[in-house]
């Protein structure tokens, strides 16, 4: 494996370099520009307050009950129509230097709100470089803003957040090579997070009055944030290895991200209350930067089958401090008893769907997700409620007390050529935790809440 | 009405024939690079870096001294807009057109320091109609049916808010009835326009409502335009109060009526319209409650009434004068109010006191084929209520007018 991977990219370099001397002897082929997008218009009504993002398009899960006089007050219905997401994108192609081809596409949406307005936002901008008919196989090269390889593949919806957080979500910066050698092609690269972003622990110092003293003392106070800084201090890049397997109608893939990153932050001193009963607390007086760094291994299996206007698609995940891929995941901070320092522990989750398409003009469509927190992977440090600082971050984009959740998308889709209209029913069901977390930071019992979706498309391609 | 809808329903299925020819599309880039040169003589409730001018602001007396007069002024290239027009692509019998339209209009960063232009999105809809059928249909955000037409004036607001302003979310139905005439049915949502409430600005009193609806009627002749349309609002401004669900939905209906006569180089426009929580058109409104039912939890709410009209002109084509002339003026809520200061929203784009106002636009513009110099002079004046409010939302004091004077120029490379 190691010689085969060696010797790809010695062949790729080789046809860098001969591309660089030939380019001075041989004519250059232009690019060829093709502008494409979308209008797309959603209408859609909730049954309970949602967790979403983009004016609640990008529906994420629902919210927990807000109970009062026994009555859940965001058990209530709630409607949007907008015309958000619509897309334009610039896509080139057919430039030619030497042996190498170059393509891309630079894309966006109106997607972002800055204030009540609809804010353009770049989904993907990257350069697609082809050497093909080598020894060994085609040799791709993307480099720039593109779908995560874990992220790829996708359900068959049609609502925005398409599968997530049953699906891994995610665009980002990356060089990532596909070698394709017969009916495999191996994939390998790295990654940067720019819009999809870990979580992790920040803190703020405010003066409070210490009525005893008679004066105004620091305070630190402890919250989770998103941010790029995580992993921009973490100096590994996100790393992805895969492969790929298509006969006929058959695809599979297979592949595992690595990802690790440093969440720098002043931690307070961690004082051991007992040896004996593993007991430990947190002395707030005394900070010190906590330079520890979070390891996270995700691997996944994809499966496609295509026959007619039939089409089938099945995903697993088991995915570690996954919540930069837009999964309900995160990490946990645990205590090394051996070198008495502070590291961390990811959440492990187990993300699935099912999905499938038949039709072509009249097209019916379902996708079953499922997902669950599994636990961390090694004991959560002294969770206690009266702690200030909550030891576990998780991806804030829902409520993180959701533990596990089932989501259902019976789908209708009418399709005038380049004219879609879809009705959808969207189920989601999501556990929420009660009390206490225990030590593998999950909670013992919990209740589930249901929001029914229904959403109805139009999308007019050009 | 029933037949009409029956046959545009059949053309939509025809065009999933079998057999449907398939017309590519046709694309057209268009847009503007426009720069704005603008002066005030005193302080302003504007948008957009003060290019969006609604009202003058109020006195600000320190040691009898206005410290809100005094000359300002800013050169921007802000609003230089892009759209993409789709056109051409049939289907079977149906024929689909589309546009992408933005500006540099938003400026991303904090609050204090939003200084980058960003892309905001004016328009992206879809329209559809069929061969043989009266039915045309517009999805996306487009321009309200209400604000459609605008008054000859080159400054950014375009009349707001003596014209109501507003793009929004829509499902919009034109019916061809012949003769010139038409029938439009709109439901609209909101986006960037947005009405006031217990909670600021929100889509949510909209979000837990019902959707926005319009309907009109218009004529178009070889001179003559004629509109008059009708707009309905249900929004829920409280959805819980008092830790329960609350009751009530804010009903408003807002007549208009428009016309246009166009003869050679000649234009001349007028809109009226009467307007109950007329906000989310950008018009100078808010609403109030009525009264509070505590044993049912139920609320009643009153609409702030207002009458805004413009008349305005054009003339010349190579070298042109334009005019226009607005007035505003509030008329009070249809009910009593029951809280003046804590349950009662005004539009918060500009000083809630003001009461009614008035402005006049003389404009020269010169076009030297797609380039446009203009220049505007824009007074605008605006009268302040004093005293208290009234049951009924007036103030009771002897009202102050304040003027402000703007001078715009304006160049326009259209592409």
């Amino acid at each position: 494996m190691r010689k085969t991977l060696l010797v790809g990219l010695i062949a790729a370099l080789a046809a860098m370099c001969a591309g660089t001397v030939s380019a001075q002897q041989k004519v250059e082929t232009p690019s060829k520009f093709k502008v494409y997008g979308f209008v797309r218009n959603y209408l859609v009504f909730d049954t309970h307050e949602v967790s979403a993002g983009t004016q609640d398009l990008y529906f994420y899960m629902p919210k927990d009950r807000k109970l009062v006089d026994g009555v859940d007050q965001n058990a209530n219905m709630s409607f949007r129509m907008l015309a958000l997401t619509s897309r334009l994108g610039l896509s080139f192609s057919g430039y030619r230097i030497g042996d190498l081809q170059v393509s891309g596409a630079v894309e966006g949406d109106f997607y972002c709100m800055s204030g009540s307005t609809a804010a353009f936002r770049m989904r993907q901008a990257y350069a697609s470089l082809l050497w093909d008919n080598l020894e060994l196989g085609d040799l791709t090269l993307n480099v720039g803003q593109t779908w995560h390889p874990l992220a790829a593949d996708m359900p068959h919806i049609t609502n925005l957040e398409t599968g997530a957080p049953f699906n891994p979500f995610n665009r980002s910066p990356q060089i990532m090579a596909h070698w394709a050698v017969g009916k495999f092609t191996w994939t390998g690269g790295i990654l940067y997070p720019m819009q999809y972003l870990p979580v992790g622990p920040t803190q703020s110092t405010s003066p409070v009055w210490n009525a005893s003293e008679e004066q105004y003392e620091p305070k630190t106070t402890y919250s989770t944030t998103k941010s790029g800084d995580f992993a921009k201090y973490g100096l590994i890049p996100e790393v992805y290895l895969g492969v790929s397997f298509q006969h006929k109608g058959f695809l599979a893939r297979a592949g595992v991200n690595f990802f690790s990153i440093m969440p720098r932050w002043q931690a307070p001193q961690v004082r051991v209350v007992s040896e004996e009963t593993k007991e430990l607390a947190f002395n707030y007086d005394i900070l010190s930067e906590n330079k520890a760094r979070l390891f996270a291994l995700s691997p996944f299996l994809f499966l496609q089958f295509t026959h007619g206007s039939f089409q089938i698609r099945a995903k697993s995940i088991l995915a570690q401090s996954g919540e930069h891929l837009n999964l309900l995941s995160g990490y946990a901070a645990t205590y090394n008893w051996s070198k008495h320092v502070l590291e961390y522990t990811p959440m492990q989750d187990w993300a699935s769907f099912v999905s499938f398409q038949w039709g072509k003009k009249f097209q019916v469509m379902c996708m079953a997700g499922y997902m669950q927190q599994l636990g961390t992977t090694r004991t959560v440090f002294a969770h206690r409620a009266t702690e200030r600082l909550n030891t576990i971050w998780l991806n804030t984009a829902a409520d993180n007390k959701i533990q596990r959740a089932v989501r259902a998308t019976p789908t209708l889709a009418y399709n005038l050529g380049k004219l879609t209209f879809a009705l959808e029913y969207n189920c989601t069901a999501a556990w929420f935790g009660e009390g206490d977390r225990n030590v593998g930071g999950l909670y013992d019992t919990g209740h589930w809440v249901l929001n029914h979706r229904v959403e109805q498309m139009i999308r007019f391609n050009f | 009405m029933k037949k009409t809808l029956l046959i545009s329903l059949a053309a939509l299925l025809a065009g999933s024939a079998a057999f449907a020819q398939e017309t590519p599309a046709k694309f057209k880039l268009y847009g503007f690079i426009r720069n704005y040169f603008i002066a005030d003589t005193r302080e302003v409730n504007a948008g957009t870096n003060d290019l969006y001018f609604y009202m003058p602001k109020d006195h600000k007396m320190e040691n009898g001294v206005d410290l809100n007069e005094g000359f300002n002024w800013r050169y921007l290239s802000l609003t230089t807009r892009l759209g993409l027009d789709v056109s051409g692509y049939k289907f079977g019998s149906m024929n689909l057109s589309g546009k992408v339209e933005a500006d540099f209009y938003s400026l991303s960063g904090t609050s204090t320091s939003a200084i980058v232009p960003q892309l905001r999105l004016r328009q992206a809809y879809v329209k559809l109609d069929w061969d043989e059928s009266p039915l045309a249909l517009t999805l996306g955000q487009a321009w309200h049916p209400v604000a459609v037409d605008l008054p000859h004036i080159t400054n950014l607001e375009s009349g707001a808010p003596f014209n109501p302003f507003s793009r929004t979310p829509q499902v919009t139905a034109d019916v061809n009835l012949g003769g010139g005439f038409s029938l439009t049915a709109s439901l609209l949502y909101l986006n960037h326009f947005l009405p006031t409430g217990p909670n600021g600005k929100s889509v949510e009193y909209y979000k837990y409502g019902l959707p926005e609806f319009y309907v009109g009627f218009g004529y178009k002749g070889s001179k003559l335009v004629a509109k008059a349309g009708l707009d309905m609002v249900n929004m829920r401004p409280y959805r819980t109060y008092d830790n329960k669900f609350a009751k009530g939905l804010l009903t408003t209906f807002s007549p208009f009526v428009y016309l246009q006569f166009t003869d050679g180089k000649f234009q001349l426009r007028a809109k009226s319209i009467l307007a109950q929580a007329g906000e989310h058109m950008n018009l100078l409104s808010g609403y109030g409650v009525a009264s509070y039912n505590a044993s049912s939890n139920t609320f009643t709410y009153t609409p702030m009434q207002d009458w805004a009209s413009f008349v305005s002109f054009q003339y010349g084509k190579k070298v042109q004068v334009m005019g226009t002339l607005g007035y505003f003026k509030q008329l009070g809520t249809t009910a009593d109010l029951m809280d003046v200061t804590n349950m009662f929203w005004m539009n918060t784009a500009a000083d809630a006191r003001i009461q009614q106002a008035f402005r006049a636009t003389p404009t020269i513009a010169w076009n030297i084929g797609k380039f446009t110099v203009s220049l505007e002079y824009n007074l605008t004046a605006a009268e302040f209520g004093r005293g208290n409010r009234n049951a009924r939302g007036i103030y009771d004091g002897t009202p102050e007018w304040i003027m402000n004077h703007r001078f715009i120029c304006m160049t326009k490379f259209t592409f």
